[in-house]
């Protein structure tokens, strides 16, 4: 009975994608979600592909999920990925409804997911994966995650025993994970630019997990990230096993070590977080058994996608378009790091509101405490536009962060914004929230046009 | 004046920590001391005109348990002296007699006062708050594992207009005990009620309290006070 019941559901399942492709709307979903009400243990009945590997963790899901896929289908292997999809449990059914053929037998090599750190404990149980990648665990929405803690004891409870980690062991969090699993663990060797005490509002992991005395680090990246231990009972960070010894900026390269052999890799995007993603997908390639040269090669084509990060040109203004996840304070902060940090005189155009929220709601803004928006108080930051309801809130915390007010302009609707602010930078970084992307895509649009046609009206040509 | 921030590493959740970092741009002539988790409290053995607790995990809710633990006649003699306490998120749960974990395990409590708390983990509670204390209005946003129960009416901190209090359907929320004031609203509490923090400055002796950044405190203040008067989903 089982059997028909979940063979009616990968029926219905395929039926409803067809159906949703042939009426052009979006079918990453509902195939899955209609499979579950069918069949509730779909997950666990459907025959898995030869290998499963699993993308989770608060930041950098998508980005490296889409990068182990990329580099495995180059590979030659058939790969189905929840790329365009939704990565808690719905999702991942369609993306198994996909990978089997209409008798359920697996059609595919390898199974690349990308897993939501809260959902996890309905999905990972069922679906097993011979690898889990864990990017980080930083507090993420207040709702939805609560605080890191509960995140990790979710991951910590329902990981299944078989799975093989690969941990970021400049995580002090998440490389506490599952001590009896098989791991390798992957860091950043200690760079220029590294800290011992934190500069950061939020460190989630400042204290000993033993004996509650403050820990020390050797380095210090950002927030929890770098390397520490105790002087009192001597707990301390893991030694990685793929160490990223240098970032070569110039030359666009990254390389690991690993057991005393170099590696030399093009760097996919020079933003640090996205160097960690790099080289967690880097590590579980190596450990998944991919030739180390080929890999090279194959990420040469890889680049970051378009709904994370964009560049254009308007007249003389570069204008680039990047995620800074609302609600998600460590996700803000590192973009305003990377930001602040960037050269020339630039603008920066916040509009991270929740769009759904706003909608019929209003969004708790507790979490722009967190967020380190001392980062753009920067002179080369010449004007921070702050578009959207919430702008008010925006503007009181960029007062405490000391910035001054009169580069500060405030303007509830996004596309008057765009008409009132100044035209005549370098750069202009347009930073948005998943939620607000298509509305960013809208404004970018407006600005394409109308840094343009400044541009022109000053004499200059495109 | 002195103002303790009482274990600033673990009492900080969802932004919290910018209510002290605001209140000392209001009070530039405050000492204010932070104390880690590793340090005996200071107002166990000085004198302090304000305490502050912020939000923390559940463990840490425990682990600030096992260092107050013994010291309940002290802090009982500085509330009843009127020194300030200001709680924020869970933390004040801590003074009732127990809370009670999912599994029936009871922790027991500080019993300052006569409620308990009760976890729901993993049931979460989110809601937008919209109250009173006396004729001040209060805004607020809660998000949460626990509700408290019991709570005598006369312990009692804000007055519910809409929102959750200190259950989903309680009509007040949160704790009050002449200058000991706890409540679930958590994040930058006193710089969405600037009226509440003029209040607390002026319970501090402090005569014409200034507001740090007056206009736009103010200004978001109103903003968010009109929307929440209108027909919106506080809770899901």
């Amino acid at each position: 009975m089982g059997r028909i019941r979940y063979l009616i559901a990968l029926w219905a399942s395929k039926a409803v994608f067809l159906l949703l492709r042939l009426l052009k709307r979006n079918a990453t979903m509902y195939p899955g979600y209609i499979a579950l009400k069918i069949c509730p243990d779909y997950l666990a009945r459907t025959k898995k592909s030869p290998n499963v590997l699993c993308v989770t963790g608060t930041n950098g899901k998508t980005t490296t999920t889409n990068m182990v896929a990329d580099i495995l289908s180059q590979s030659g292997m058939k790969v189905v990925s929840n790329r365009y999809g939704s990565n808690i449990n719905t999702g991942v059914a369609t993306a198994l409804t996909h990978s089997v053929n209409i008798f359920g037998k697996p059609k595919i090599d390898a199974l690349v997911l990308e897993v939501d750190e809260r959902f996890s404990r309905l999905i990972l149980p069922f679906i097993k994966p011979d690898y889990l990648i864990v990017t980080n665990l930083f507090r993420d929405s207040i709702k939805r995650n609560a605080h890191p803690e509960y995140i990790f004891s979710i991951l910590d409870t329902y990981v299944p025993e078989t799975t093989k980690l690969i941990l970021n062991a400049d995580c002090l969090q998440s490389s506490q994970l599952l001590k009896n699993n098989e791991r390798v663990y992957f860091a950043v060797d200690k760079l220029d630019t590294d800290v011992t005490e934190c500069v950061n509002l939020i460190n989630d992991f400042s204290i000993c997990p033993n004996c509650d005395e403050k820990l020390k680090y050797n380095y210090l990246r950002y927030h929890h990230i770098g390397n520490a231990y105790c002087p009192k009972c001597g707990f301390k960070s893991y030694e990685a096993n793929y160490r990223l010894t240098n970032i070569d900026y110039e030359n666009q390269t990254i390389t690991v070590d690993h057991a005393g052999v170099e590696t030399v890799y093009p760097m996919v995007n020079r933003a640090l977080y996205n160097i960690y993603n790099e080289l967690a997908a880097v590590t579980l390639m190596s450990e998944f058994g991919v030739d180390l040269e080929k890999v090279k090669d194959y990420m040469k084509k890889i680049s970051i996608t378009q709904t994370r990060y964009k560049e254009n040109k308007a007249g003389k203004t570069e204008i680039i378009r990047t995620m800074a996840k609302g609600q998600n304070s460590v996700s803000c902060s590192r973009t305003f790091d990377f930001v602040g940090h960037e050269e020339g005189d630039r603008t920066v155009f916040i509009m991270i509101d929740d769009l759904f929220e706003r909608r019929d709601s209003s969004e708790f803004v507790g979490w722009i405490y967190d967020v380190d928006f001392e980062f753009l108080n920067t002179d080369g930051v010449k004007q921070i536009v702050l578009a959207g309801p919430r702008c008010f809130d925006y503007k009181l915390r960029l007062l405490i962060a000391g910035v001054p007010e009169e580069r500060i302009l405030c303007e509830e609707d996004e596309f008057k914004a765009v008409d009132i602010m100044d035209k005549d930078i370098d750069k202009l970084y347009l930073l948005h929230d998943t939620s607000t992307y298509d509305l960013a895509c809208q404004v970018e649009a407006k600005m394409l046009s109308a840094f343009t046609e400044a541009y022109k009206a000053k004499g200059g040509e495109q | 004046m002195k103002i303790e921030v009482l274990y600033p590493e673990i009492c900080c959740l969802f932004g919290d920590k910018a209510n002290m970092r605001y209140f000392e741009m209001c009070l530039p002539d405050a000492e204010f001391i932070k104390t880690p988790v590793s340090e005996m409290p200071k107002f166990l053995t000085e004198d302090v005109d304000m305490v502050y607790f912020g939000s923390c995990s559940e463990s840490n809710q425990e682990r600030i348990l096992s260092r107050l633990k013994g010291h309940e006649e002290r802090i009982a003699q500085l509330i009843e002296k009127g020194v300030i306490f200001l709680m924020t998120g869970n933390t004040f749960e801590i003074m009732g007699k127990y809370i009670k974990k999912p599994d029936g395990e009871k922790i027991e409590g500080l019993g300052l006062f006569d409620f308990y708390a009760e976890r729901t983990i993993p049931k979460r509670y989110n809601s937008l708050f919209l109250g009173a204390f006396g004729d001040m209005e209060i805004v607020g946003y809660t998000s949460r594992f626990s509700h408290c129960y019991e709570i005598n009416e006369k312990d009692n901190f804000l007055t519910v207009t809409k929102g959750y209090g200190s259950t989903v359907d309680c009509k007040t929320e949160g704790i009050r005990r002449n200058n000991l004031f706890g409540t679930y609203l958590l994040g930058p509490f006193l710089i969405q009620n600037p009226l509440f923090t003029e209040y607390l400055m002026k319970q501090l002796g402090v005569e014409e309290p200034q507001l740090a950044f007056k206009d736009d405190i103010l200004r978001a203040y109103d903003v968010r006070l009109k929307e929440f008067k209108k027909d919106i989903v506080f809770a899901e």
